[in-house]
Order: structure tokens, then C-alpha cells, then sequence
């Protein structure tokens, strides 16, 4: 029933950005993230564009993964542009009925349409090269001096490596509610949308009583195993920054620099 | 932080991040380009009743669960969970029932999530009635369905010994 699911973009490679330091791939993306929101040139958007565009094709990301991540935003990068072809004031383009599109509108809409897209490119770049675990890994690791000034950066890691694994196991189980509520004749899809709340209760109800159950298992089990958080924890997996990862980072400030430069 | 406490964290994260994908196809209302999943607050809510540090987990959690999924727009979105989350989780600490807490935290979601559709250029009218106040009738409707659910689920986990506050209004 779920198993279609969309969860989680991570695609298997041994590209050279598949093997960057997870945090390289943070840093750059939310630096990226960042910039965007500074930018309104289409010189500064076609050298972030450029930057990004070269990272999908090293990674060898296929261009039906990248449209599948485009797609799922389609309508709100359309709406966007036509509210701000039609909402922002200046010079008049053309009339459609009681509406007026102007040149500053349909500048804006591109400018904000573009933003979206290379926000979503820049994120699915870090989330199709990345696996899950190497994320939290990463996050964990960028969190690490906020632990002085009292957040728990492994905690927080290991809350997501958690929900992370636990995941498909509760899809799983809400996959088997399902299914055995409508053997007992459980209707999900007709009538309003009150209804179908209502009838989603006693899937609602068996699936988080059996989380928290688990949820009690699991830290019983971690106890016993004398759990005490981050401190002095060693690792499995040491992330390490090599040359290509310098490299990234100052390639990547470059090109941020001078979109800057140029917005 | 008690082993307990990241483990219930990471579940209702987990929760957070299901509920959208598994009920998506029955419960997700569309306004164009609004769009909401009922139920997808109620792990947030259940975290009030655990503690400030898990309500907030279970927001940043969702926000980059959600970034990695659906991108930086419906994370966005999801960022605001931690502050009405925290703010609901110290009222529930401070002894507040928690139907009163969810009250409190209502303005702050609606506010939150219209704040963040304007960073990403949409008008303010837009912004304040399609999103705030869709926003807020979510909460409302998630509300209802989280206060039932801590009923039954103070009562089906009476012997497990969980850091969830059993029952509606806690100690």
C-alpha cells in the first residue's frame, strides 16, 4: 500500500560529490540557501544555476529524479509567478479581464519562480548525494560547539537516527492496521473529509500505543546497555575532510562570493 | 536528557514524518498552492506532554525530515513547530491543561507559518488569510484529535513506564 512512499531522495553513487564529507555538503548547501535570498539578477542566478547544474551532472543524478523533485512544487512555483505577474504594480504588460500583468510582475514572478527552483535544486543536491545517516552524522558534527552553550548535538542526533530507522518499521505496522480495519469493513474514502478523519482514528490510536511501546522497549534495552548520551562516545564511522573537500568548500565561496558580487 | 526522553523523540518524530506520507491520500485538504494533512501536528502536540527538549527535537526533526522529503518550503513551514511546540511544553510544565496550552500556541503556528510563506514571496494577504488562517484551523482540528488521543493513550499505557504526562491535564 505505502510502498511507493516517496521518503528519503538519497541515490546511490561513487561520484565525487557522493563522496564528500557529509558537512562539506551541508555547509555549502545552506550557504547556498542563504544567498539565494539576497539574489534578484539573472547573472547571480545563472552562476549559482551553473554551480548546481555541475554538481547534478558529476553526481550522475538522473534528470527524471530531478524533475519527480521539481514536480511535487510545480503549482506553487506557478501560483507564485502569476500572483506576482498580476499583483505587483508598474508599467502595464497586457490586461486579461479585470486583471493587469506588469513588467515589474513578470520580472518578479521570474525572479521568485527561479529562487524556488534553484532552492529545490540546491537542497535535492545534498539529499540525493547524501545518505540519511551520513546527514545526522554531519549534522551532529556542525552541532558539536553549540554544546557549550547547552544543545544536545548528539541527542539530536541520535533522535534522528531513530526516527530514521524506525520509519519504514512504523509504516509497516500502519500498513497492517490498515488493512486489518478494512477487513473488519473500515471505509477510508468516502464522504467529507470529517468523515475520513473520524474513520482514521482507530488507526490512529493502536499505531502510536504500539510507538510508544516500542518506544519503552527500546530505551530499556539502551539502559541496560548503560546509554549516558555523547559523552565519551567513540564512533563507527569518523568523517574525515580531505582535499576534495577543501576544494568544494572554496570552489563553492567563489562562486557564492561573486553571485553576491553580482545580485 | 534521559534515554527515555530521545527515544520518545525520535518516535514522534518518526510519526511526524509518517503521518503526512501515510495519510496524504485521505485526509490532505488543497487550496492551492495551500495545502495542509490533518492529524500531521498531533506527534508535535503528544511532545508538549513529554518535555520542552523532546517538543523541540520532535519540530527540528520534522523541519529536517521534511527538507530531505519535500523540500525547503514545507520545512520552512514545519521550523515554526519548535517555537509553538517549546512555548505549549513550558505551559503543560508550568501545569496548564493541555487543551489550554494548544490555545495559547495557536496564534504563534498561524503567525509562524505566514511569516515563512512571505519569505518565499507570496503576497500578504495571501500570506495572512489563505495560510494563517488554513493554519489555524488545522491546529484546531489537530487539537481536537490530540486531546483524545492523550485520553486514550494515558489509559492504554498506564503500565508503561513512559515520560508522557498520562492523561489531559498533567501534574
Amino acid at each position: 500500500m505505502f510502498s511507493g512512499a516517496p521518503f528519503g531522495q538519497y541515490y546511490p553513487g561513487e561520484s565525487p560529490v557522493h563522496r564528500l564529507d557529509p558537512r562539506t555538503k551541508i555547509v555549502v548547501t545552506g550557504g547556498l540557501v542563504v544567498v539565494l535570498f539576497f539574489l534578484y539578477r539573472w547573472p547571480a542566478f545563472a552562476l549559482v544555476g551553473v554551480l548546481l547544474m555541475g554538481g547534478l551532472l558529476v553526481a550522475g543524478i538522473p534528470p527524471r529524479l530531478l524533475w519527480r523533485s521539481l514536480r511535487s512544487i510545480l503549482a506553487i512555483i506557478a501560483f507564485t509567478f502569476v500572483l506576482q505577474l498580476f499583483m505587483t504594480p508598474g508599467p502595464v504588460w497586457f490586461r486579461l479581464g479585470p486583471l493587469t500583468a506588469t513588467w515589474p510582475g513578470l520580472r518578479m514572478g521570474m525572479v521568485t519562480a527561479g529562487r524556488l527552483v534553484l532552492l529545490i535544486l540546491s537542497t535535492s543536491l545534498l539529499t540525493f548525494t547524501t545518505s540519511p545517516i551520513a546527514l545526522t552524522d554531519g549534522l551532529e558534527y556542525l552541532l558539536r560547539p553549540l554544546r557549550r552553550v547547552g544543545v544536545p548535538a548528539h541527542e539530536i542526533a541520535m533522535m534522528m537516527s531513530i526516527a530514521l530507522r524506525f520509519i519504514p518499521t512504523l509504516l509497516e505496522e500502519a500498513e497492517k492496521i490498515m488493512k486489518a480495519q478494512m477487513a473488519r469493513g473500515a471505509d477510508f474514502q468516502s464522504g467529507n473529509v470529517i468523515r475520513r478523519a473520524r474513520s482514521m482514528v482507530p488507526i490512529l490510536v493502536p499505531l502510536f500505543v504500539g510507538a510508544f511501546r516500542r518506544a519503552d522497549d527500546l530505551a530499556m534495552a539502551m539502559e541496560a546497555r548503560c546509554y549516558r548520551g555523547g559523552e565519551g562516545r567513540t564512533r563507527l564511522r569518523v568523517l574525515r575532510m580531505g582535499a576534495s573537500d577543501l576544494a568544494a568548500l572554496a570552489g563553492s565561496a567563489v562562486v557564492m562570493a561573486a553571485a553576491l558580487v553580482l545580485r | 536528557m534521559r534515554p527515555k526522553e530521545v527515544v520518545v523523540g525520535g518516535l514522534l518524530t518518526a510519526l511526524a514524518l509518517l503521518i503526512p506520507i501515510v495519510f496524504r491520500g485521505y485526509l490532505q485538504v488543497v487550496i492551492p498552492p495551500f495545502s495542509a494533512t490533518l492529524f500531521s501536528h498531533v506527534p508535535e502536540m503528544l511532545a508538549m506532554l513529554v518535555s520542552p527538549a523532546v517538543a523541540v527535537f520532535v519540530g527540528l526533526g520534522s523541519t529536517f525530515g521534511f527538507l530531505v522529503t519535500l523540500g525547503p518550503a514545507v520545512a520552512g513551514r514545519a521550523f515554526v513547530h519548535v517555537f509553538w511546540g517549546v512555548l505549549g511544553a513550558l505551559l503543560v510544565r508550568r501545569g496548564w491543561p493541555l487543551w489550554s496550552a494548544l490555545v495559547v500556541a495557536l496564534p504563534v503556528h498561524a503567525l509562524g507559518e505566514a511569516l515563512v510563506v512571505l519569505a518565499f514571496g507570496f503576497p500578504v494577504a495571501f500570506a495572512l488569510i489563505q495560510v494563517g488562517v488554513g493554519t489555524a484551523l488545522h491546529h484546531i482540528a489537530d487539537a481536537a484529535a490530540t486531546l483524545a488521543l492523550a485520553r486514550v493513550l494515558g489509559t492504554a499505557l498506564s503500565s508503561v513506564a513512559l515520560p508522557v504526562q498520562a492523561g489531559v491535564r498533567p501534574r
